[in-house]
């Protein structure tokens, strides 16, 4: 292998990120910025019945946080959305397969961060109206 | 070109990692240490580890004597007219800030602070922190696409300009020297940001006729934590002390205190001892090198460095390509591919480069970056660095577009 990080995969993601683009009726969303590198990600979900019909991502960023982002967005696709929060760090490395050194790891969770970002804002919102 | 084995001088040099030669290429950021550096430490906590200044017992006397004997080395390193002018602070960043909280009482609402876009986090944040505290306003030189500096225009309530010496991004050398007499035939002071010129050349603070320079132990050879602040005795004698607190004092009563004499009333407090002391063994290091030669060696590298990096496919380099006029440092992006990307294979291989915005955020933006790659060499580095250097983006370039058919 050239890399232990930069897998075919990764660099398939990162080149051709999945998911790409708006929805027209997100009822979950959130964008966070990692200002240190410039990395930008956002993840729109729309979610009907507890289930993730449908995800849209913009990635703007190094191979792993972009590649991780579309990785993501996949994964959750046709999931609960109660499966999709208790997604944590470790369901990321694994999805990732790749070696992630400390000094990459928040590039890595960057987009879990963003998506449980979309997910909390949401449920705070549904507390205050109910 | 120095010769190769002073590497062998440096234990962190002669380790492999992914069972390749180690390869720094971060000077820029802190250097590598010497092992007469640490030996220097070792003598300091088995021989006479006291605290300095008070002790009338042996070990005491003779940590001061250490203490006191490293300043006199600084002032000779820096040409300074007398050791009240060599002050020890924590880094860098905390001379300026010395001068700039201490200073500023000396200034009045709507004074001007002339800054440049290629400045350091650290020369530009203190100074926005006094423009809010006392009212002064804030101008900043522009940079050419060159990488040099702009036009300097002083105003008549221009009172101060802060520059660097040497960008720690582009490794632009501004003539501090010219810029000085400008500064002085409009009343205004000059401090210069040294910390990346020198470790990497002669300076000679009465020569440029600065009025206060700024530099940092770690960037050149020595421990962390110690930096140096020279500023002229006429005017750290007007100025207030920074910090308060034990040893900047002479008398002290409940509501009255005498300042110690310069250079003492601005280092409150048990300073970085060891730090000092290491100082020392690093300008004695370098200076057994020679400044010239350091400097001619880094010419060579970098002249050898930038002939073969622009032929890099796809690389974008920052600053000028002119290896004479300039300081060890290139920054790069390759296109298509982050900066942290770059560095991740590099480091794969077990070379050591930075990436990300190097504290000059306000530079990225005007380069239209978010951040960039930086190589930055030093005494220990060779041309067979710069090759692995070169293989390695030739790598990274494989790795990201291999599949593109490129």
């Amino acid at each position: 292998m050239d890399s232990d990080v930069y897998t075919e995969n990764l660099l398939e993601h990162y080149k051709n990120p999945k998911n790409i683009g708006i929805l027209k009726n997100p009822n979950f969303r959130a964008a966070d910025a990692n200002t240190l590198c410039g990395d930008v990600i956002e993840f729109q979900l729309l979610v009907k019945g507890n289930i993730v019909k449908d995800v849209r991502i913009k990635a703007e960023g190094c191979a792993i946080s972009k590649g991780c982002a579309s990785m993501l967005s996949e994964k959750i696709k046709g999931l609960n959305i109660n499966e999709v929060i208790k997604l944590n760090e470790n369901d990321i490395f694994e999805m990732l397969g790749i070696h992630i050194s400390e000094a990459r790891i928040n590039c890595a969770l960057l987009p879990l961060v963003v998506l449980k970002k979309a997910i909390n804002k949401k449920q705070i919102l549904f507390l205050i109206i109910s | 070109m120095l010769q190769e084995k002073i590497k062998k001088d440096f234990p962190v040099l002669n380790q492999k990692f992914y069972g390749r030669n180690f390869i720094f290429l971060d000077s820029a950021a802190t250097t590598q240490k010497p092992k007469q550096v640490i030996e220097k430490i070792k003598e300091y906590y088995e021989k006479y580890n006291s605290n300095v200044h008070r002790g009338i017992y042996k070990i005491s006397v003779e940590a001061s004597k250490e203490y006191e004997g490293s300043r006199e080395r600084v002032r000779k390193f820096i040409n300074a007219n007398s050791t009240k002018e060599i002050i020890f602070t924590k880094n860098a960043t905390e001379s300026i800030n010395l001068v700039a909280y201490s200073y500023s009482r000396l200034l009045k609402k709507g004074d001007e602070i002339l800054l440049s876009k290629m400045e350091h986090h650290s020369n530009i944040v203190p100074w926005q922190l006094m423009a809010k505290r006392h009212g002064f306003k804030l101008r900043f030189i522009d940079v050419n696409k060159d990488g040099t500096l702009g036009q300097i225009k002083f105003n008549k309530n221009t009172r101060i300009i802060s520059i660097t010496q040497m960008s720690n991004v582009l490794g632009t050398i501004n003539n501090v020297k010219d810029i000085a007499k400008k500064a002085h035939k409009n009343n205004c002071i000059i401090i210069v940001d040294a910390a990346q010129s020198v470790p990497h050349m002669k300076v000679d603070v009465q020569d440029l006729d600065a009025d206060f320079l700024v530099f940092s132990g770690h960037k050149m050879l020595a421990s962390t934590g110690i930096g140096i602040l020279y500023g002229k005795e006429n005017l750290l004698e007007k100025m207030e002390p920074f910090l308060a607190g034990g040893d900047m004092i002479k008398e002290v009563a409940l509501e009255n205190t005498t300042y110690n004499d310069l250079p003492w009333k601005f280092e409150a407090g048990t300073q970085n001892i060891e730090g000092v002391i290491s100082l020392k063994a690093a300008i004695e290091y370098l200076e057994g090198i020679g400044m010239k030669k350091i400097e001619l060696h880094e010419k060579e590298l970098l002249k050898y460095a930038l002939e073969k990096i622009q032929k890099i496919r796809d690389i974008e380099i920052h600053s000028s390509l002119n290896a004479e006029k300039k300081g060890c440092i290139i920054s790069f992006n390759i296109k298509g591919i982050h900066p942290h990307d770059v560095a991740t294979i590099l480091d794969e291989q077990g070379i050591a480069v930075r990436s990300g915005h190097h504290c000059c955020q306000p530079l990225m933006n005007l380069l239209n970056i978010s951040g960039s790659c930086r190589a930055s060499f030093y005494i220990y580095n060779t041309k067979k660095d710069v090759d692995a250097l070169i293989k390695g983006l030739e790598k990274a370039n494989y790795i990201f577009k291999k599949q593109n058919g490129l």
